[in-house]
């Protein structure tokens, strides 16, 4: 029997590959909305975004609407956008700033101020009977951390705090967004016909590099380029060493000014978080990735560019360029990850093939797949499920490992 | 004069759309005007400002879409609709706004609207007729399917 199959389990240990019904069935997508998105830490945005006191933007978690904003005095707070009387939707507007602190349901006009105390319940006289007054209402507050400017966020009020969550991540994150203010000048949302997975492992495996014209031309032909090493952190963090990319091979300029710090000349690293998170900075310019699983197969991905505060016209019209030679919407390579996993899932989601291989074993270099088992052994550990075989339980997995 | 200036404009604005949907990148560069520039812009509440997607000059649209081949970029079959709004002459210029929409059929003959916006350009009359020296291509849809570089 050759090591890969179309009837049987890959001849490889559990870690090293995938069931693929990971990704479709239904129950498990309820598991991850559950154990994943509903118990965890979620980046929702940066404070730049809510920059001065009544600023909001909104967001959606495992199923839940939220709204991020900046407090009357200053602290960025999360809260349901659910109003507690019946349910209707508070803020409507994806963005805004709240008039006189003040959050008005449309529905009966109950109205909360930027603490999420309720200040108002119109014609109030109507619950004497009951006892219902403003003193007996809230917003449902949610969990809330800043780290480095970026809002993380958790539906589980007995969550970890954020710092052990992080672990050596946040050093890495630190280094290049923690010694000076960052701000957000691109946001844009794709929606893809895929499992939100299949984009994670993009984000951590170099060996899917090889679609890429960009990285072919610019990345493979450095020097060593194949030798940087990923970290596997605890919690399925991971990261990539920072190396040396050759923009001028494809006529698109060096970027050696006005670099983040941290940075070298023409340096690239990568941090992601699990589960949905990639910090990805390209010497001047950063891309923050993050994901909104709707279905199983149907996600949201949205992309926020970063710059430093206080730049220049000049030096963000350049790094604006810069961060649109390869990301956004009309770069070179978003296209091609998203069009490669939607081609994956139309077959998975077919049935074949059942399975797929991350076994690729390079010492923690480019194109090991360690980054993705590394995600995956946190997987099975919130999910309480074997990613090899969805009937089976984790530890299944961590026994054969 | 100005009724045939007025149709030329009209029917470059338009060849426009075609060329690229058609594939002609080389065609599509050459209406730009040497010192010509493309942007594509968008608005995102949540930035709070407007945010330039793409912004090149004659070269870099010529680099890009030369580039086009040896990239795995999903565009389907494009189709623009284009509705010339407003010309306005003056002199060797015309100020030209227009709204457009771009529908894309994939492999399996889906088609659906993958951007729908607005033109603003500034075209210059010269010896080969009219060229684009700049054309800003203002998106009103913020969530996009599967992206392309391909200009809008």
């Amino acid at each position: 029997m050759p090591i890969l199959s179309w009837t049987e389990p890959p001849a490889l240990p559990p870690t090293h590959y995938i069931d693929n019904r990971i990704y479709t069935d239904p129950e498990i997508f309820e598991l991850e909305r559950r154990h994943i998105f509903g118990a965890g830490w979620k980046l929702l945005c940066h404070d730049s975004e809510i920059a001065r006191p009544g600023d909001y933007t909104t967001a959606r978690l495992a199923g839940v609407n939220l709204i991020v904003l900046r407090d009357r005095d200053g602290r960025v707070r999360c809260f349901f956008n659910v109003c507690p009387h019946r349910g209707a939707a508070l803020l409507r507007q994806p963005a805004g700033t709240l008039a006189n602190d003040r959050i008005q349901c449309f529905y009966h006009l109950w109205s909360f101020d930027s603490t999420g105390r309720c200040t108002t319940i119109p014609r109030a006289e109507g619950y004497a009977a009951c006892g219902l007054t403003p003193a007996d209402v809230r917003l449902r507050e949610v969990r809330c951390e800043l780290f480095c400017g970026w809002a993380f966020v958790s539906l589980d009020d007995r969550v970890e705090p954020l710092a052990d969550f992080l672990g050596p991540s946040a050093v890495e994150l630190a280094d290049v967004f923690g010694a000076a203010e960052v701000e957000v000048f691109h946001l844009h949302r794709a929606e893809f016909r895929a499992n939100w997975k299949l984009f994670v492992e993009t984000n951590c495996e170099g060996y899917h590099e090889l679609l890429h014209v960009l990285n072919r031309t610019t990345g493979h032909g450095q020097k060593n380029y194949a030798e940087r090493r990923w970290r596997t952190h605890a919690h399925g963090h991971n990261s990539f060493e920072q190396a040396t990319i050759g923009y001028d091979r494809l006529a698109l300029g060096g970027r050696d000014a006005n670099l983040f710090p941290g940075m070298r000349p023409n340096g690239h690293v990568v941090v992601d978080l699990f589960p949905d998170v990639m910090f990805n900075v390209r010497a001047t310019v950063g891309r923050i990735d993050t994901l909104t699983p709707l279905a199983p197969g149907l996600t949201v991905l949205e992309c926020r560019g970063i710059g430093l505060k206080g730049d220049s016209d000049a030096v963000r019209d350049q790094r604006i360029a810069q961060h649109n030679q390869v990301w956004g919407p009309a770069g070179r390579n978003l296209p091609e990850d998203l069009w490669a996993i939607e081609t994956q899932w139309a077959n998975i989601a077919g049935g074949a093939p059942r399975y797929s291989v991350i076994a690729r074993e390079e010492d923690n270099r480019a194109m090991d797949d360690a980054p993705v088992r590394n995600f995956y052994a946190e997987w099975r550990r919130r999910t309480g499920r074997a990613s090899h075989d969805i009937a089976a339980p984790a530890a299944a997995a961590e026994r054969a490992a | 004069m100005s009724s045939e200036a007025r149709e030329a404009l009209r029917s470059a604005v338009h060849r426009s759309g075609r060329w690229l949907d058609d594939g002609r990148y080389g065609d599509y560069v050459g209406l730009f005007a040497t010192d010509g520039e493309y942007r594509l812009e968008a608005q995102a509440p949540e930035v709070r400002r407007p945010m330039t997607w793409m912004a090149l000059d004659r070269d870099g649209l010529r680099q890009l879409l030369d580039a086009a081949p040896d990239h795995q970029w999903p565009i389907g079959e494009r189709t623009h609709l284009i509705a010339v709004d407003s010309i306005d002459l003056e002199g060797d210029a015309a100020t030209v706004a227009a709204t457009f929409c771009v529908l894309r059929t994939d492999e399996g003959g889906r088609l659906d609207c993958y951007a729908a916006g607005r033109y603003d350009d500034l075209w210059i009359a010269g010896a080969e007729g009219w060229r684009l020296r700049r054309r800003v291509a203002t998106l009103r849809n913020r969530l996009l399917a599967v992206p392309s570089p391909i200009p809008l």
